[in-house]
Parts: C-alpha cells; sequence; structure tokens
C-alpha cells in the first residue's frame, strides 16, 4: 500500500494508533531494561579475571585467556560433543512428539477420554527430576528392573543399562520425552482448536479421508505455531537440562553423559573465583542459540512464506 | 457422530489403534505420580520389598501428618499462594501488552522490538548482576525477589503474540472502521476471542511460579518466607548432606515415605488447575465468536 | 532488665538499627554466621541460642545454606553482607584467604590454649596451622578430624555366623565370603538374591585397595625408599583393579556398585540385599535407625571390621586430611575477639556438649572431672521426642572423641556400633597422600580433569569394558600426557622446596 494513497485523516488516525501502541509497550520495554539489559553488563567477566572482592568493574582484564584455557581442556571438548548430541537429538526426536501426539489427541471422538489422557499426559511434567531420575533407576536396576525383567524373560542376561556409555544418550533422549510428551502438547492443543471449524466441514464434503483431513486442515492450520515453536526450541540446542543429567550420571557414563552445564558444575565453575570461566561457557551456549534461531527463522520463513518467523 | 457399522474399515483401524495407544500413554504417563502417591500411603517395608508397586498395603497417614507438623508448611503453602497469585496476574498482565504490541506487524521498529525481546532470551548477566540489582531495589529477603524480576516469560509472550497474529486481519479493520482504538479492540475484540490461548499461557505461568525455587533459594534466607517446593527441595537435598557431615543427622533424614508425602502435597493442589483450565480447549470457541 | 534488653534488641534489629547501636553497647553483640546445612531451627535449637547470647553476650545469627554453599557465599560478599563467622571448606578458606576476605587473626590465636590444645591434637598442631597459613598470615581456624580415617566396612554377622565363618582377615578370606555371601543363600529364602559386596562408588571401594597397598584417591604415596608413588597409575593399583574386576565378574560384586547412591546402598543392607559394606564408621551404627534394618533382619547383627590385608602383608585405609573444615573471621567484623571467645567455648568440652546436645540439665551432664551423662538415646528423659534428635546448628568445631564419649554411654546397637566404628578409624593403618591440601597452578586447572578420566577408566576397567592386559598402558600414558605429568611434577617442585627434601617419583 503507497502512502501516498492515504488520507490524510487515516494517516492521522495511524499514527495515533502507533502512538497508543508504543505507549502500552513501555512498561513492557522498561521491564525488560531494568532485570535483562542493566544486568547483561555481567557478560564482560568472562573477559575478565573475576574477584569477587574486586566487584566486576575492578576485575582484571584477562582477554580470551578464560577461553583459551577452557579449550585447552579435553572434557570440554568432549562437553560440548555431547551436548550437541542431546541436544540435536531432543530437537529431531523430542520435538514432533508432542505435534503428533496433539493431533490423535484430538482424533478421539470421546469427550471425556480425551480430557483424562490429556490430564493424565502432563503428569510426569510436576515430578522433579529427582524423583523421576529414581524411577528411570528403577525401571532399569539389573537386579529387579522391569526392562531387565523383560529381558530375562525373553531368555536375555540382564544388564546394568544406566552404566553403561553408550546407552546413556538414549537414557536420556527417552526420559526427557516421556516427562515432556504432555506438557509440550499443550501449546499444540490450544492452537488446534483455533482451527476453523468450517475448513474440516468442507474437506468432509469434498470426500477427505481423514489422513487427508490432518494434513490438509489441522496441520496447515497450526504451521505457524510449529514453526514458532521450533524456533524458540532450537536456540536452547546447547541448554540439556542439568536437573536430567545431574541425577542421571554416574561414574561409569562421565565420557558421554557430561553436558556443558554438567562440566560447569563438576570443576566448580559457577563458584568462589571461577564465575568468569562459567560466564564464558555461558557466553558461548548464548551465541550458538543465536545463531541457531536466526537460522531457523530465515529457513522457516522462507517456507512459510513469511509467516512463520518470530520477526 | 457416526456411528460403528457405518463407518468405513481403516476409520475403525484407525480408531482401535488411537484408543489404544492413547491408553497406553495414560499408563506410562500416570504410573510415575501414581508411585509417588501409592509410596506415600505405604510402610516402608512395603515399598523395600516389592518390586512392582501397584498398591498401598493399608493407609499409613504417618508421613502427611509428619509434614504438616513442620511449622514452616502452612506458611509455606501461603508464600506459594501469593507468589502464584500476585505472580501469574502480573506476568499475564504484562504478557498480553507485550504480545499485542508485538501482533502488530504494521508498526514501524516492529522487527526491532522484536529482537529487544528476543534477545534476553539467549543472553543473561548471570547471578551476580542480577542478584546485586535485586539487592539494589531493597527486595531481598521479600516474596517480589522471585516475583518481579522473573515476570514477563519471553518464551510465553512469543507464543502469546502468535496466537494473537492469527487472529484474521479484516476484524482489526471492522474495528477500526467502527471507531475502536487500540485499546478498545484488545479488550473489547482480542481477547474474548483469545481464551484457549490465555488459558495456555496462564497455566504455564502458574504452574512455573508454583514449582520455581531456584530463586527463592537464592534471594530468601527467612525460612518463613520460603515456598513449598523449596522446602521440599531441603528435604530432598538432606539425603545427600548427610555425605558431607560426619553423619550425626540420624532421624531427621527423610524417610522415603516421607519424601513422597511432600511431593503429593506440593503438587496435588497446582494439578488441579488444569481441568479448570481445559474447558477453554474446547474447539469451535473462537469460531463460534467469529460467526456471532 | 536483661529481658527487656533483648526484646528492645529485637526491636532495634526489625528496624534495622543495630549496628549504631550494638557498638554502643558491650553487653549483646550480633554476629552473623553462615554455614551449609539443612538443620532445624525450634525451640530446642533456641534454648542454646539463648543461653550463647546470655553467657558469651552474642546473638548469633545463623545463615544455612541447603545448596550451592560456595555461589551464595559469594553473592552475600558481593553485595556487601559478608557474614561475620564462615564456616566452609579448606579450599574456599585458602581461595578467599589469598583475597583478603579474612581478619588476619595470627597473632590473637595465641591467647587461646584451649583453640591451640585442639588444633594440636595427635601432634599436629604446626601441620595445620602452616596450612592454614596463606601469605604469610592465619586467617582462620581449622576443625579438626582427630579421626584417622573415615573408612571402614560393615559385615553381616548372622550371615557369618549362619554360613559358619568367620569375620575376614585377609583378602583371600573375604573372597571366600563374598563368594559364600553370594552363593549359598546366606538369608536362607531359597533364592540366589543376594550379592557378596556393595557400596557406593569408587571412594568407598578404597577398603578393596588398601589391601594391594593402594587407595582409590589421587594421592601421591610415599615409599620408604624416598621415592613417591603415583596411586592411580601404580602397579599396586593395577592389582586392585585386577582383583575388583574378579570379583564383579564372578557376580559377587552389585553391578550396581557405581552407579547407585548411598541412600541405594543403605537401603539395600538394611533389606538383605548384600553381607559386606565398606562404609564410613557411623554408617554401620546409622542403619540400625534407618531404613527399618531390625524390622527387615529381626536376627540381623552388624559387625564393624578392620582393615583386610592383602597378599603381600599391605593394609590400611584412605587418610582423612586432619583439617575438616575451616572457620574464618570476615575481614570487616567489629567484633573479632567475641568470635573468638565464641569459637574457643565451643573447643571446651561443655560447650561443645552444649552446642552438640542441647543445655547442660536437660539433655547432658557433665561432673567436674569431665564425666559426661547423656540423656538422648540412654534414658530417654529428653523433653525433644523422637523426631528431632539434631541440635547442632551452632556447632561449627568437630571433635570425634568427644562425640565417641558419648557413643559409649548408648549402650543400643546403635551406639555400640559408631562406638567400634570410631575406634577402627582411630586405630587403623592408613595412607596418607604427602601432596594433601598443596595447590599449584597446574594443580588447580587440570586436576578435575584428571580425577573425570581416572574415574571413569577405573569404572571401566573394573566393569569390563576395558581390559586391563591390554588397555592399561595407554591409560597411563593418556594420563600423563593430558596432564597428569604437570600437575605431578609442580606439586612435587613445591613440596620439596618446602621441605628441604630431594624426593623423586618411583618408576
Amino acid at each position: 500500500m503507497a502512502a501516498a494513497s492515504l488520507s490524510s485523516r487515516k494517516r492521522s488516525r495511524m499514527q495515533r494508533k502507533y502512538w497508543e501502541i508504543y505507549l502500552l509497550f513501555l512498561p513492557v520495554a522498561v521491564w525488560y531494561l531494568i532485570f535483562c539489559y542493566i544486568p547483561m553488563g555481567g557478560i564482560i567477566i568472562a573477559f575478565k579475571d573475576f574477584k569477587i572482592l574486586r566487584g566486576i568493574a575492578g576485575s582484571k582484564w584477562v582477554g580470551f585467556a578464560n577461553y583459551a584455557y577452557l579449550f585447552s581442556l579435553p572434557s570440554f571438548k568432549k562437553a560440548v560433543e555431547n551436548t550437541v548430541i542431546m541436544g540435536l537429538q531432543q530437537l529431531i526426536f523430542a520435538f514432533p512428539l508432542p505435534i503428533l501426539f496433539a493431533l490423535l489427541l484430538n482424533e478421539v471422538t470421546n469427550l471425556r477420554f480425551k480430557k483424562l489422557v490429556q490430564t493424565t499426559s502432563y503428569l510426569p511434567h510436576f515430578i522433579s527430576w529427582s524423583v523421576a531420575g529414581g524411577l528411570v533407576y528403577m525401571l532399569l536396576s539389573p537386579n529387579t528392573g522391569t526392562l531387565n525383567n523383560l529381558i530375562v524373560l525373553f531368555g536375555g542376561s540382564p544388564r546394568n543399562y544406566i552404566g553403561i556409555s553408550r546407552y546413556f544418550h538414549r537414557i536420556v533422549l527417552f526420559s526427557h520425552i516421556w516427562k515432556h510428551l504432555g506438557w509440550s502438547s499443550i501449546v499444540f492443543l490450544a492452537a488446534i482448536t483455533g482451527v476453523d471449524e468450517q475448513l474440516y466441514d468442507a474437506a468432509y464434503i469434498d470426500g477427505a479421508g481423514r489422513f487427508q483431513r490432518i494434513w490438509h486442515v489441522t496441520l496447515p492450520g497450526i504451521r505457524n505455531t510449529i514453526a514458532v515453536m521450533l524456533i524458540l526450541e532450537s536456540g536452547n540446542i546447547l541448554s540439556v537440562s542439568f536437573n536430567q543429567i545431574y541425577i542421571l550420571i554416574n561414574d561409569a557414563v562421565l565420557d558421554t553423559g557430561e553436558t556443558l552445564d554438567y562440566f560447569v558444575y563438576r570443576m566448580g565453575l559457577s563458584s568462589a573465583n571461577n564465575f568468569s570461566v562459567a560466564t564464558a561457557v555461558s557466553l558461548i551456549k548464548s551465541i550458538v542459540g543465536l545463531f541457531m534461531i536466526l537460522g531457523t527463522n530465515a529457513a522457516s520463513r522462507r517456507l512459510t512464506d513469511g509467516e512463520g518467523g518470530i520477526w | 457422530m457416526v456411528k460403528w457399522h457405518a463407518m468405513s474399515r481403516s476409520e475403525r483401524v484407525f480408531r482401535v489403534f488411537n484408543t489404544c495407544l492413547m491408553i497406553l500413554i495414560m499408563v506410562i504417563m500416570i504410573y510415575p505420580f501414581w508411585y509417588v502417591l501409592v509410596c506415600s500411603f505405604s510402610s516402608l517395608s512395603h515399598i523395600q520389598n516389592t518390586t512392582f508397586i501397584l498398591w498401598p498395603d493399608g493407609l499409613h497417614l504417618e508421613s502427611y501428618q509428619q509434614v504438616f507438623r513442620n511449622e514452616l508448611v502452612p506458611n509455606a503453602y501461603l508464600n506459594t499462594l501469593f507468589i502464584t497469585i500476585v505472580g501469574t496476574s502480573l506476568s499475564i498482565l504484562l504478557t498480553i501488552i507485550g504480545a499485542f504490541c508485538l501482533s502488530r506487524r504494521s508498526l514501524p521498529g516492529h522487527n526491532l522490538m522484536t529482537a529487544f525481546v528476543v534477545f534476553t532470551m539467549l543472553f543473561n548477566g548471570g547471578l551476580i548482576p542480577t542478584y546485586l540489582l535485586v539487592r539494589e531495589l531493597k527486595m531481598i529477603n521479600t516474596l517480589w525477589s522471585v516475583i518481579v524480576p522473573t515476570a514477563i516469560n519471553t518464551y510465553n509472550m512469543i507464543i502469546m503474540r502468535n496466537f494473537f497474529s492469527a487472529v484474521p486481519q479484516e476484524l482489526e479493520e471492522a474495528a477500526t472502521i467502527d471507531g475502536a482504538n487500540q485499546r478498545q479492540y484488545l479488550l473489547r475484540i482480542l481477547l474474548p476471542l483469545s481464551g484457549a490461548s490465555i488459558a495456555t499461557i496462564t497455566l504455564f505461568y502458574a504452574v512455573d511460579y508454583w514449582n520455581a525455587y531456584f530463586y527463592s533459594l537464592i534471594y530468601i534466607t527467612k525460612r518463613q518466607l520460603l515456598p513449598m517446593q523449596a522446602i521440599l527441595r531441603q528435604v530432598l537435598m538432606t539425603t545427600e548432606i548427610e555425605t558431607i557431615m560426619y553423619d550425626a543427622a540420624v532421624q531427621t533424614l527423610p524417610s522415603e515415605m516421607l519424601k513422597d508425602a511432600m511431593i503429593v502435597v506440593t503438587a496435588l493442589p497446582i494439578i488441579c488447575l488444569y481441568p479448570f483450565i481445559q474447558r477453554y480447549f474446547v474447539k469451535g470457541v473462537m469460531v463460534g465468536s467469529l460467526k456471532g | 532488665m536483661k529481658k527487656l534488653l533483648s526484646v528492645l534488641l529485637s526491636v532495634m534489629l526489625l528496624a534495622g538499627l543495630l549496628p549504631t547501636l550494638a557498638a554502643a553497647d558491650d553487653d549483646v553483640v550480633t554476629v552473623t554466621a553462615m554455614w551449609s546445612g539443612a538443620r532445624p531451627e525450634n525451640e530446642f535449637t533456641n534454648e542454646t541460642h539463648e543461653y550463647i547470647k546470655e553467657t558469651l553476650g552474642i546473638d548469633l545469627q545463623l545463615t544455612q545454606v541447603t545448596e550451592n554453599f560456595e555461589q551464595q557465599l559469594a553473592l552475600a560478599i558481593s553485595g556487601g553482607d559478608i557474614p561475620d563467622l564462615i564456616w566452609m571448606d579448606y579450599d574456599t578458606y585458602v581461595t578467599y584467604a589469598k583475597e583478603g576476605l579474612f581478619y588476619d587473626i595470627s597473632d590473637l590465636v595465641k591467647n587461646y590454649p584451649e583453640l591451640m590444645e585442639y588444633v594440636d591434637t595427635n601432634g599436629s598442631g604446626d601441620y595445620c596451622w602452616d596450612r592454614m597459613t596463606v601469605d604469610g598470615a592465619i586467617y582462620g581456624v581449622p576443625t579438626r578430624s582427630v579421626n584417622k580415617t573415615m573408612y571402614t566396612a560393615a559385615i553381616r554377622q548372622d550371615w557369618l555366623d549362619k554360613l559358619g565363618l568367620k569375620v575376614p582377615e585377609t583378602l583371600d578370606e573375604l573372597t571366600e565370603v563374598l563368594r559364600a555371601f553370594t552363593e549359598d543363600d546366606p538369608d536362607g529364602d531359597g533364592q540366589n538374591n543376594t550379592y557378596g559386596v556393595s557400596c557406593t562408588g569408587l571412594d568407598y571401594s578404597s577398603v578393596f585397595f588398601g589391601a594391594f597397598g593402594a587407595t582409590s584417591f589421587m594421592d601421591y604415596l610415599l615409599n620408604e625408599d624416598g621415592t613417591v608413588t603415583t596411586n592411580v597409575i601404580s602397579d599396586n593399583y593395577k592389582a586392585a583393579l585386577a582383583y575388583l574386576h574378579e570379583i564383579y565378574e564372578k557376580g559377587y560384586m552389585d553391578p550396581e556398585v557405581f552407579t547407585q547412591s548411598n541412600s541405594q546402598t543403605y537401603e539395600k543392607f538394611a533389606t538383605g540385599k548384600m553381607g559386606y559394606w565398606p562404609c564410613w564408621w557411623s554408617h554401620g551404627g546409622s542403619v540400625y535407625l534407618k531404613y527399618g534394618f531390625k524390622d527387615n533382619n529381626p536376627e540381623g547383627e552388624v559387625t564393624m571390621m578392620y582393615p583386610i590385608v592383602g597378599p603381600d602383608g599391605a593394609s590400611g585405609l584412605p587418610a582423612t586430611d586432619p583439617i575438616w573444615r575451616t572457620v574464618a573471621i570476615s575481614y570487616n567484623c567489629k567484633n573479632v575477639e567475641k568470635v573468638m571467645e565464641l569459637i574457643n567455648w565451643e573447643i571446651t568440652p561443655y560447650g561443645w556438649y552444649t552446642v552438640q546436645c542441647g543445655l547442660e540439665g536437660d539433655y547432658f551432664e557433665m561432673d567436674d572431672q569431665g564425666n559426661v551423662t547423656w540423656y538422648w538415646g540412654l534414658t530417654g528423659k529428653s523433653r525433644r521426642g523422637d523426631d528431632i534428635a539434631d541440635m547442632e546448628i551452632y556447632k561449627f568445631i568437630e571433635n570425634l572423641s568427644l562425640q565417641q564419649k558419648l557413643y559409649v554411654l548408648d549402650n543400643s546397637d546403635y551406639g555400640a556400633k559408631r562406638t567400634a566404628g570410631i575406634a577402627t578409624c582411630m586405630t587403623a593403618p592408613v595412607y596418607q597422600n604427602l601432596f594433601m591440601g598443596m595447590y599449584t597452578d597446574e594443580y588447580n586447572s587440570l586436576n578435575s580433569e584428571l580425577k573425570t578420566y581416572y574415574t571413569n577408566q577405573t569404572v571401566k576397567f573394573i566393569m569390563g569394558d576395558l581390559d586391563l592386559d591390554k588397555d592399561w598402558d595407554e591409560y597411563v600414558s593418556t594420563y600423563l600426557s593430558m596432564g597428569g605429568e604437570k600437575v605431578r611434577s609442580s606439586l612435587l617442585e613445591k613440596y620439596n622446596a618446602e621441605h628441604g627434601t630431594a624426593y623423586t617419583f618411583a618408576k
């Protein structure tokens, strides 16, 4: 729409409308400035030798020394590798499942049953990892665990799966899915309620089967939500739940189990004199997250004709 | 509804498959909570000697009595309630405003505003500067310290914005022609249409506030001000602390059942919130109002 | 008058006016303290609080930190709210002493004879003060481990009796006992559902390593010929791994040893899933009170064991650091002498029993000779009831020998096993880490790295994921090249320089 074609009355109304929105946004912007942007100055300690008594401003600059130290450690590289693997597998496997679950749940016609499934599916979200982890141990226990009981039943021999390095990533993935499937599907269920009922009726009249309706009506209807969720998720690629790793990791799987967050914890970096190095690690996570978000956002915009991005 | 015998074969197969799958998921999802619930009512020897616990061996209420004998618990409940109710209200207010502004795609500077917000999801200054800020604002040892600094969850705001964007453009144009200003459009048209999304985000905030313990352990040192989750966390952690000390804390070590009872007492109220919110997920709310 | 004063004080405290006024008042001063713990504060601990206020004139304001203690301390410091009295581990002490956080008490400590005597327990006074000295000054008081080790083992006496075995003393006897516990159905339920041994990870497995002249830690052991052995890459260590791998393969050892938590191990022992339990001195007694041991095993009986003697006569347990924790005073504390008085008072038996048990008369009695009578666990005179057994929130000083005097008085199973546990760890032969409490730049930057590597590899050797014959040499060379060599050379160099010795590393 060319600006010249607007009447002056309409333009002044537009401007008033903009001012209203800016004014409305002001408290939100102030909150962000105070609680996010002011403390953000603390990031500079990634390039300092931070001493608590001297404070952030008084500590010495050390340039990239903290990064040089990090990259000299073999376990740091291993932690990066493990985190990327776990993050990717969560993005690839754990992200689509709640969508699928929401779609299938939406096809349940008995309303009461649907509500029941929905309510139970999100219960694991309320069990903290320290308890959920205990249940994972219980399930996998070589002595009494259900999994090993089944294996013995079919003639196999029991193994302590939680103590075997090559299974650890899978255990993390499965327990993650179990804990978050129902909860993550809530957004998609809410999005599905927004799909125009008339489209279903039309599709039905056109003779579309169930899968065609899902494919041609429901999925396009929640396409933008999926895109936005994927973009937000991708920014978290290096943030595998610390509490989950903390409870599941053990001496036998230190090589495949250590994530960046656990690395920071194990090295004691988030305490006393090591805040600088911990901040250096988190800055890496932020920058990787930023690139992931920019990348997925661009890709998503291209795929959805500019609608599916977050900007 | 279509009658069973009138369905096509593939339709029947799908229904049977889908129902079975849903039941399976239900069982897998419900077991952990069921386990905790059952253990909280069981005796110690029952838990120790049963491989696969399905039922409690009677109704042992000792753990619950012990939970409520803790003088911090009633206060902690009130603190949690305050944090959840006040926090969620504040958060929803700010989030709706923010999401509404961000959903105006025609607004000059729209992308800049979005970037301004999204950037904070990725970069943060870390614990010390935030602590100093909260301290400077005189919020240490107040319940505000666990509400105000986390009032906006950008993630939720973006989701909300996405829901707002999905509302047809024609509505706004129609409202503008009728002479409604932006605030009127938000209050009279957009909000009534966004039942499901507001319910979702309310749920997210309420559950987050209810479950939060991390900041309360950092900003609050007065025990009377701690929320339930922080108390639960302390109970859970006490077992670990034993290894640091000379193992003198013999009887204060929490038993399994006490832990389980704590979890039930802490989680149950917020779980009960969901069914109330669920009615907003009923299909056709938005469409219906659009037609009307 | 006192009461009025205390009411006044609390009112002023609320108003935040205290700092200015307390300085003018010599009677009661407020001392803030921070330590890591999550113990109940209630009417009983309040009695102790009041007592300290009345007799010592100190209103002790304690902040307990449940988790992330160092982080919370760092935040308090960065915000300028430095606690007057800080209870922390030795590492944290050294870190902050270097930064100048603490008050220099070098000249003060000599004025407190009880304190000097306490630190000198077992003749380690010079050693301890030496280690507390940072950049030429003493900034803190060590709280001492007067016991030589923490580790010991508990064994099911009733199982031994049933199988006609005696308490094992040598490794061969132990192996036979483990076999019998695994295969001969010691619990008599007709099922093959018991393990010989289970424990919580590598630390506790040290009891086995001792029989081979090694420990399971990154220790540096001094030999008689003046050479130093790097424990985790030594032949003795390898021999211990071979033994552990063997009992693991044979099924005598619980496969969950390296994956379970301490409470899981406790529970297994309490429910009769294993018979031999490498543990701390206190666990054998605690199991009588926790996890329903007696309910599950009415016949159950525990014996606390001395270290096992290995094939070459080696025997011992890993030595405990003589410095258990440290207590230091902030550099801007207004009442340094008062705080020193408090520490010194807690060191005296009377003070220690008060902060450990509760007030005299109600919880213990002490006569002029220092003989103590304890009212908890003995006669039930205590008003506290069952669920509150823990009064120690104001106790900053450890003293196992005073603690032992309490357990001797308790003739329940709990007390008896604890007494036996303490007896072991007071007298057992120990392996001393030559470089204990020493730090170099190389150590600070690389040790955690090495620890992760050796732990993970060790567990894999025991569980059979790595082969001792094939992979050992590569393990040793990787360990040394990834920093092991740098760390140990730097430590040795520093040690030799400080002690005027000329030790070298053993081949």
